[in-house]
């Protein structure tokens, strides 16, 4: 599962500011329970893992992503 | 003033006149205190990923709007006080949000040239970059969807099997 190359997606792409109400691409980083994938496996930058957390908050808030998801519920 | 950003999730099982009633009630309030609209986008009714007040589905409408401070408390408290209201969120646009909405109404209003150009360019960085790495990922989130339907599918072949046997 490591990956020996840890690149993070938001540098790559370019992307300056991490929508909260784009939610397939928060859910790419989340866990199938609903878990934010820390920064030690996803590769993610600080800068962007900050942003990407504070999006998923919001975007849990809105009902647009599971707190929990309903496998494990 | 400062640009703000409030999505709003309205209960899905009234009526449309009734939706559009609510949001322009809100337009009204934005209005009345000092606030200009610049967008409002309707998301329309969307399945909510858990349940709020009993509701499976919500109609969400995004309204990006201009504001001086006084006018976010107010608008707060009607969010809150309407019954009809699921959930709300206002944020702050910085900089960087602000740039990040307009390129995105830039690619709606250019539908026909612009989205077509980018998908080409992003494929090219796909390929060109990390070309493992997005394969590995497309493959894994299939392996998670699908162990869970197969295990659900052998499990209930095995339960029924079992009752046969006891009778």
């Amino acid at each position: 599962m490591m990956k020996k190359k840890r690149i993070c997606r938001f540098c790559e792409d370019n992307i300056k500011y991490v929508d909260f109400r784009d939610e397939k691409k928060l859910l790419r980083f989340t866990t199938e329970q609903g878990k934010i994938i820390p920064r030690r496996t996803s590769g993610t930058c600080a800068k962007h893992q900050r942003q990407l957390v504070k999006a998923i908050k919001r975007a849990r808030h809105l009902a647009l992503i599971p707190y929990v998801s309903e496998m494990t519920r | 003033m400062k640009t703000y950003e409030s999505v709003v999730v309205i209960d899905s099982l009234l009526k449309s006149e009734e939706i559009d009633g609510i949001i322009e009630k809100f337009e009204r309030i934005i209005n009345n205190n000092g606030g200009i609209i610049k967008e409002i986008d309707r998301w329309g009714k969307k399945r909510l990923a858990y349940e709020v007040k009993k509701r499976q589905y919500g109609y969400y409408v995004d309204i990006v709007f201009e504001a001086p401070a006084n006018l976010i408390n107010i608008l707060e408290k009607e969010f809150g006080l309407d019954e009809n209201v699921l959930r709300y969120l206002t944020v702050h646009l910085n900089k960087r949000a602000l740039q990040h909405h307009q390129q995105l109404q830039i690619e709606k209003t250019e539908v026909d040239k612009v989205p077509v150009d980018n998908i080409e360019i992003n494929n090219e960085l796909e390929n060109s970059d990390d070309f493992t790495d997005t394969t590995e990922d497309t493959t894994e989130i299939d392996d998670e969807k699908k162990p869970f339907l197969d295990s659900n599918e052998t499990e209930e072949p095995t339960e029924s099997e079992d009752i046969e046997e006891q009778v």
